[in-house]
């Protein structure tokens, strides 16, 4: 347990606030579906209003509570990963530290290591938390792609990616304030690649009726078809809807007569297929950036 | 005049990174104000017979009129250009908060942290002394840059509704104007005493994120009750094609039932009292059932609070003042927690 005090103490308010988020979003997550049940129910307590504030007017509490999870996601490997390196180079203290370990590797590895442990426990537990919660929100459909990024191994890889950046950026820039306000940007730019990477080489494929309304597939794009099954443009199935819809006014028409939407996209049986591969290419991501940290420490000039 | 220049020279060499991000992120998002100005703008003069009347927004149009089929390109166009460009309104918003935790928070507690700051004291007349002169460079510089980006706002708030008086319009209230300037005296000041409590940089940063968060909440939730009991109360019919100018206008405080005896409850106090108002008629009046409906009993009308565009100006100065007190205010409590340290 030397090590794990001796990490909290050369950053404890890094380390308790993360703490303080990642253990606080568990508890709401933990307990948000059965809150949400007993609001439902008749008879409901007036407390209830406030968790329907609390989503409203943005959205449901448990689309709130994903949002801040993902918020989470990259302000916590920001807030530890930063400091790991600025703190040493600011108070000058890392020369002497860097002089006193065997190789400067062997300490950015003890120093960034013991931090990141502690960091994907509570990530981790976090993620696990927004699995169940994905879990009891659809408990009898496959997740497939619902939630993918804002739980579990997909949430994981994202942190400890935005992590590794925050390292190197703090290795770079040396100094706590700018290295937080760069790896700000850096984690918008971070969590707009990864939305638009998906789905990692994985081709899409005409989605059928059942894997488009459950299982929450990964839609790439949609198209029509004619009710003869031939392709069709949307201004053409614009002005077929509205024939259709005049022909038979004031009665509905027939779904024989309408065009029918088409979506392609991966299924979410497949969902393991495009999470393997996006952990591959995350997990690489990240240690190229270790390894950018790394030669920067160690060509990095005495201060 | 020497003196000053020193201090500013000082100051800026103490957050020399921390000023020029600051001044790179104001400088991108009023440029792109600007742009997206001047894009609208164009948009509007190519295309007049397509976006004429659009730049009222709902002002005086009924809803049940539309465009032209040709038009719906264009005007689609139209929208997400605006709705990109009304991003950074909320960006404008967001900027004086994100000033106090980036500029205000390390102001003392940087200097606490690296141990200089009992020198510091020790150098100089008086510890208030010393701290007025180490704010004031950083605080006048922020501030500048977020008048920069209030007047930007404005330009761009004018382009998006060139047909709108927006000097009596409420339309994005807090995203343009003194406004955003007055709030981040605030939070500059509170984040200098969150700095100067903690006294280590991450901590006050972090916490200083939260205690701004927080304390503008509070200050937010204070207004509108202030705002409730000036607000005028109307009736709605949300049957009716077209909204009053008023409400388009107009600060809407709050929405609820003006109830048979002329007393208006929000829609959750209404519940709370027993009252279910489910359903809307002709003329705005709220029944509980389709049974009431048919029986002519309602229990009221649809209302709600608000306070017409004409005193936006009155508004808006009453919030900045609200604003540049509160700053005032965590400016002196940092001075005592400033005078009181220990030296560390």
């Amino acid at each position: 347990m030397t090590w794990a005090r001796l990490t909290f103490r050369l950053q404890p308010s890094s380390i308790g606030f993360v703490a303080l988020v990642c253990l606080g979003l568990t508890v709401l997550t933990l307990n948000l579906p059965s809150m949400l049940a007993e609001c439902g129910s008749p008879g409901a307590p007036d407390n209830c209003r406030v968790i329907h504030l609390f989503g409203s007017p943005l959205g449901d509490a448990v689309g709130m509570t994903y949002m801040a999870i993902g918020l989470a996601m990259y302000a916590v490997p920001l807030v530890l990963g930063v400091p790991i390196l600025t703190s040493e180079i600011e108070r000058r203290t890392a020369m002497i530290a860097w002089s006193l370990s065997a190789s400067r590797m062997r300490w950015l590895a003890w120093r960034a290591g013991s931090v990141l442990v502690v960091g994907l426990l509570l990530i981790g537990v976090m993620a696990l938390a927004a699995e169940w919660m994905a879990a009891a929100d659809a408990p009898d459909t496959d997740l497939g792609f619902a939630q993918h990024g804002a739980r579990g191994i997909s949430l994981m890889t994202r942190a400890g990616l935005m992590f590794a950046a925050s390292l190197a950026v703090g290795a770079v820039v040396g100094r706590l304030l700018p290295s937080l306000l760069i790896g700000l940007a850096l984690a918008v730019g971070l969590s707009m690649a990864v939305a638009v990477l998906p789905p990692y080489g994985v081709e899409p494929t005409e989605l059928t009726a059942a894997e488009t309304n459950g299982g929450s597939p990964f839609t790439t794009g949609g198209a029509y078809r004619a009710p003869d099954g031939t392709p069709i443009s949307h201004d053409e199935a614009a002005a077929m809807n509205m024939a259709a819809f005049e022909e038979y006014s004031p009665d509905l028409p027939p779904d024989s007569v309408l065009p029918q939407d088409v979506s392609y996209g991966i299924a979410g049986s497949r969902y393991f297929e495009v999470l393997v591969r996006e952990s591959a290419v995350l997990v690489g991501a990240t240690v190229l950036v270790v390894g950018i940290a790394a030669a920067v420490v160690q060509r990095r000039r005495p201060e | 005049m020497t003196g000053a220049l020193t201090w500013a020279r000082l100051s800026y060499r103490q957050q020399m990174w921390e000023l020029l991000l600051v001044v790179l992120g104001v400088a991108g998002v009023t440029a792109g104000m600007l742009w997206f100005a001047n894009t609208l703008t164009a948009m509007r003069a190519v295309n007049p017979e397509c976006l004429a009347g659009i730049g009222g927004g709902f002002l005086g149009v009924p809803m049940e009129e539309g465009p032209a089929a040709a038009c719906q390109a264009i005007i689609g166009q139209y929208y997400e250009t605006e709705s990109l460009a009304s991003q950074l309104l909320n960006v404008a918003w967001a900027a004086p908060f994100g000033m106090g935790v980036i500029l205000g928070a390390p102001l003392v507690a940087r200097e606490i942290d690296g141990g200089t700051a009992p020198l510091a004291w020790s150098l100089s007349r008086s510890r208030m002394g010393w701290l007025l002169r180490r704010i004031a460079y950083v605080a006048l510089f922020g501030l500048a840059l977020l008048a920069v980006m209030a007047v930007a706002s404005e330009l761009l708030a004018a382009a998006i509704l060139p047909d709108r008086t927006l000097d009596e319009d409420f339309t994005w209230f807090g995203r343009r104007g003194l406004l955003v300037a007055a709030r981040g005296v605030g939070a500059i000041m509170l984040g200098v005493l969150v700095g100067a409590i903690i006294g280590r940089v991450l901590p006050a940063v972090l916490a200083s994120a939260f205690v701004i968060a927080l304390v503008f909440i509070g200050l937010s939730l204070a207004q509108d009750q202030l705002n409730q009991s000036q607000a005028t109360l109307l009736r709605r019919d949300l049957e009716s094609a077209q909204r009053p100018d008023v409400e388009v206008t107009g600060l809407a405080v709050a929405y609820g039932i003006e109830t048979i005896d002329g007393e208006f409850v929000s829609y959750n106090e209404a519940f709370d009292r027993g009252l279910e108002p489910n359903y809307s008629g002709v003329g705005g009046k709220v029944y509980e059932s389709e049974a009431d409906i048919a029986a002519g009993r309602f229990i009221g009308h649809d209302a709600f609070l608000v306070i017409p565009g004409e005193r936006y100006p009155e508004l808006v100065l009453r919030d900045s003042v609200f604003a540049v007190f509160l700053g005032l205010t965590a400016l002196a409590a940092a001075g005592v927690v400033v005078v009181r340290r220990r030296p560390a």
